[in-house]
């Protein structure tokens, strides 16, 4: 056959070609190339040795704290300032705060990360239904998406706990969960809108692909980049609300460390000049916010396609 | 002469290495004169054009040569004087109208722009020769069509326009960047006719940068040949038809559909792929798709011969 | 599985019909308004166009932006819906198929696309591309499956041991093959190739031309060929078909529809295309004005406003399409019917 006498004859031009290369071609897929472009940007790698320092300290919290953040309270060491015995002081109860830092990255993270979940899951969701079907269900599900954007999360928070009676971290995460996804279901929906598109979703339709293939195999995966750096802002912007809403009393009760109660707890004294109980907890909730964002915008900048 | 061009070199410096897009290209080009550069995507056509102009974008540039327009070495100067060059003396179009109008514009605002900024007219005045120049590129009722914006015209209107632009200031050089590959080939036949009769009107050189040999049969005098970079070959149309030398111009020849010959079975091919800018072989850079390589092609680079007069081929072949 | 060669057919078609296209409409509705849309408009995109393909041919689809060659192609094979007509493919209409027998047609009728960039999924390597089909309809597991994409990718001048690469490591020309090849996995008998060479650099077009000219004889293909470009549909079709805003207006054999068109249409199409040689002076008919939108085409025959042979009864009543020789169909009102009335292309 002519075909396979040429297709022979490329071969042998290119095994020729390849005795004359150098470099050996690794294969790489986009996700490894993804990676190489990441660990060339300075910003993201800063955010993620801050998130990964967030971590260790969660994890190894027991290791790490000289005291125990709740049970050792000491009232004739109350209101010390940072120094040899308290390395960032105590509280109005003798607790150490940088135990109570310390172990408040748990909770911190914890808030983050499931709310997070939650969110990208309703996310996910409603984003790929509202951009793959469209028309009514689209208008149907982006009007929901609306009103819960504009929900007042306060107002969902106080109507929660009067579900639950009591507040915790448990209702953090519904709340912040069930309020936070609209942003990731537009993003969803529009890289949706997008690729539906393209020709490689004609093409999967063309060999006969039904609607759930082409949903999985073919458009979300291409959909994540975006929604990875959505979910790492989205993670700092959960971390920040649980201070406030434990600030407010809504989410966190005490004794637990976590950061936005001790802001609560620590802004009275602030006047008085007592600034290690407010100011400590702020920078942690800072450093971590900070950690989270650049990684997320350094991620943002790798995975731009003006290189491809 | 109008434009010479000596050993331009233009490189790119990427985080991957360096692009060498322009590797020593040099010709020549009189007053009224018109220049076909033929190549394929990577040759470094469209490089070689703005580097005239001196528009090479980063990480590109020109990092040797002479480029001597009208008497005047263009690389000695400053970006001030090459404002005043461009769009005035030497204009430049391109691919798609679409990008390359304004979208938010007014086609008069855009045309009365480079009147009023080269020829220091009053607005009214600028106004007028606007009028005169959309009638020069037959847009009829120019003078209502001047407030209208680029996208209630057509892609061969837009065209038009771009073109109007770029002549509002009866430039001596117009460069055109593969201006009708986005547009069907009956506009296409329209545009290039059009582009014949300015040219004779205003005596203008055109330096015309496409990959469709039949434009340039249409349009040009001369032909140069580019490849990943380098110059092939360099002679007038009647001899790049009829008896061109280098290999690579046979290939392109030879793999055409023709409408004017009968059909054949199977086109000659020419085999392999372009090659990469990064990653170029040494020695000729067509060595590996040539059907007549030879020990020194693949080795060192073939210097530009004159193989007759007015003739130049850059291949071992003849050296 | 299947057989992979099917006989050789040689040059002569067998008489079969593979398929018979009837009266094919596909109108794109223009709507207003945001939460209750309504509709005020259509854009005629194909307005009820009438062709038969042989087993083993190559029809050419030919026209310039707007005339609805594209669609067509994806219609035929219900990528997009027609709006009305008949698609007989096999002698069976198509177009009554559910969801379920649809997609076991879909082995048999392929597509290769233009882009070579855009048509293949990023994400995944071109092993399992070219392997989807043979996933989605059960035809090959595993190894076999392997197998037979290696089996695939030389038969398309690729090299079986890239199958795990993706195809942003491969140039232009030879994402085009990898499409091909998906195209090819499941044997089908008839393949859309929508403009697949327009995206390609001219020394590379050859190439995958006299590829899917070889693929055509090693395994008995159909082929309709849509592109803009003349000179390459000419040269890989039988037969070629013009179409102007959603009409067909000319079809002929290749040879004689470049030697003596009779649509002026036709005829300023083909002297618009510039020839790469100087002795070629061809006298070019330069048509005015631009090609008109769909979505108000002009009334009588489409073409009038632009035709340097108008005649008062072109703006009124459109031209039927009439037999004027073996194999040759035009409609124009410059064509006095010589074989009397109404024929089937």
């Amino acid at each position: 056959m002519k075909v396979l006498k040429q297709s022979v004859e490329i071969k042998k031009r290119e095994a020729e070609e390849k005795k004359q290369e150098v470099e050996v071609i690794r294969t790489t897929s986009l996700l490894m190339y993804t990676l190489k472009r990441l660990s060339k940007n300075h910003v993201a790698i800063l955010g993620l040795g801050l998130i990964i320092f967030v971590i260790l300290v969660a994890i190894f919290a027991p290791v790490l704290a000289p005291y125990h953040p709740i049970k050792y309270v000491n009232i004739l060491k109350s209101m010390v300032p940072p120094g040899k015995e308290y390395p960032l002081g105590s509280d109005y109860l003798g607790r150490d705060v940088l135990a109570r830092i310390i172990y408040g990255a748990r909770i911190s993270l914890m808030v983050g990360l499931v709310a997070e979940m939650v969110a990208l899951s309703i996310g996910i969701i409603f984003g790929s239904l509202a951009g793959y079907y469209g028309r009514w269900i689209d208008q149907l599900l982006m009007r929901i998406t609306d009103i819960i954007y504009a929900f007042p999360t306060v107002l969902f928070a106080i109507a929660i706990m009067a579900v639950f009676e009591r507040p915790s971290i448990t209702q953090l995460f519904l709340v912040l969960g069930f309020l936070g996804w609209t942003d990731i279901a537009r993003l969803v929906r529009a890289q949706f809108l997008a690729i539906k598109e393209r020709e490689y979703t004609e093409a999967a339709r063309a060999i006969g692909a039904g609607d759930r293939r082409i949903i999985f195999r073919h458009i979300l995966p291409n959909c994540l980049a975006p929604v990875v750096v959505a979910t790492t802002v989205g993670i700092a912007g959960n971390i920040l609300s649980e201070a406030w809403l434990s600030f407010l009393g809504l989410g966190a009760q005490p004794p637990l460390p976590s950061w936005g109660l001790m802001l609560n707890e620590g802004q009275t004294y602030l006047m008085a000049g007592k600034y290690w109980l407010a100011v400590f907890p702020g920078l942690a909730i800072m450093v971590t916010v900070l950690g989270f964002n650049l990684f997320g915008y350094g991620f943002r900048d790798a995975i731009d396609p003006r290189l491809r | 002469m109008l434009l010479t061009v000596e050993n331009l070199k233009t490189y790119f410096y990427t985080e991957e290495g360096i692009v060498k897009a322009v590797d020593g290209i040099s010709f020549i080009l009189p007053p009224g004169g018109t220049l076909g550069i033929v190549g394929e995507s990577g040759s470094g056509k469209s490089v070689t054009a703005l580097s005239i102009m001196r528009l090479v974008p980063s990480p590109g540039r020109i990092i040797g040569g002479e480029l001597l327009f009208d008497g005047q070495r263009l690389m000695e100067k400053t970006e001030k004087e090459m404002r005043e060059i461009r769009g005035n003396r030497i204009s430049m179009i391109f691919q798609d109208p679409m990008t390359s109008l304004n979208p938010v514009l007014t086609v008069g605002e855009q045309v009365v722009e480079t009147i009023m900024l080269h020829q220091k007219l009053p607005r009214r005045k600028a106004w007028l020769k606007a009028v005169e120049i959309l009638e020069l590129v037959k847009i009829p009722r120019a003078r209502e069509r001047l407030k209208d914006y680029p996208h209630q015209f057509s892609g061969g209107m837009r065209q038009r326009v771009m073109i109007a632009i770029a002549l509002a200031c009866h430039p001596r050089l117009l460069i055109a960047d593969e201006p009708t590959t986005s547009l069907d080939v009956t506009i296409q036949a329209q545009i290039i006719d059009l582009m014949k009769e300015l040219k004779k009107e205003l005596n203008m050189a055109i330096i015309l940068i496409t990959h469709n040999l039949g434009l340039v049969a249409e349009l040009c005098q001369k032909v140069l040949v580019m490849y990943a970079g380098d110059l092939m070959e360099y002679t007038d149309i009647g001899t790049i038809f009829r008896g061109s030398k280098h290999p690579y111009t046979w290939g392109l020849l030879q793999s055409l559909p023709r409408l004017d010959r009968p059909r054949s079975r199977r086109l000659e091919q020419i085999e392999g792929q372009p090659p990469s800018l990064i990653k170029l072989p040494p020695g000729c850079p067509f060595h590996p798709r040539c059907q007549y390589v030879k020990a020194e092609c693949r080795q060192e680079k073939p210097e530009l011969i004159e193989v007759s007069s007015d003739h130049l081929v850059s291949c071992w072949l003849y050296q | 599985m299947r057989e992979g060669v099917r006989s050789l057919v040689a040059n002569n078609f067998q008489d079969e019909i593979l398929l018979d296209v009837k009266n094919l409409k596909k109108y794109f509705p223009i709507t207003k308004g945001i939460i209750f849309s309504r509709e005020i408009g259509y854009v005629q995109a194909v307005d009820g166009i009438n062709f038969q393909i042989r087993q083993g041919e190559t029809l050419g689809l030919v026209g310039e932006s707007g005339c609805g060659k594209s669609t067509t192609g994806r219609a035929i094979l219900r990528l997009i819906e027609p709006t009305s007509g008949e698609i007989f493919f096999n002698g069976q209409n198509i177009l009554q198929l559910d969801y379920r027998q649809m997609r076991v047609l879909r082995r048999d009728m392929q597509i290769i696309f233009q882009d070579p960039f855009a048509s293949l999924n990023p994400r995944m390597t071109i092993g399992d591309i070219i392997g989807e089909p043979l996933l989605i309809h059960r035809l090959a597991n595993g190894k076999e499956r392997k197998k037979r994409v290696q089996e695939l990718l030389e038969i398309v001048g690729l090299n079986p041991e890239h199958i795990n690469r993706y195809p942003h490591e491969f140039s232009g020309g030879q994402r085009q093959r990898i499409g091909v090849a998906r195209a090819l996995v499941s044997n089908p008998k008839f393949i859309v190739a929508d403009e697949p060479v327009s995206a390609l650099d001219v020394s590379i077009q050859a190439q995958v031309i006299n590829l899917l000219h070889d693929l055509q004889r090693e395994f008995g293909l159909t082929y309709l060929f849509i592109a803009h470009d003349l000179s390459v549909v000419r040269h890989i079709s039988d037969r070629v078909a013009v179409m102007y805003l959603g009409k067909l207006v000319e079809i002929a054999d290749s040879d004689i529809l470049y030697q003596s068109a009779k649509h002026p249409y036709t005829q300023a199409l083909f002297s618009a295309v510039p020839i790469p040689d100087l002795k070629h002076r061809q006298k070019r008919i330069v048509l005015e004005g631009d090609v008109p939108s769909p979505v108000n085409p002009p009334s009588g025959c489409r073409f009038h406003p632009r035709c340097p042979c108008v005649m008062t009864i072109c703006r009124e009543k459109e031209p039927k399409i009439l037999k004027v020789e073996d194999n040759h169909y035009v409609a124009c009102h410059l064509i006095k019917s010589s074989s009397g009335g109404l024929s089937r292309a």
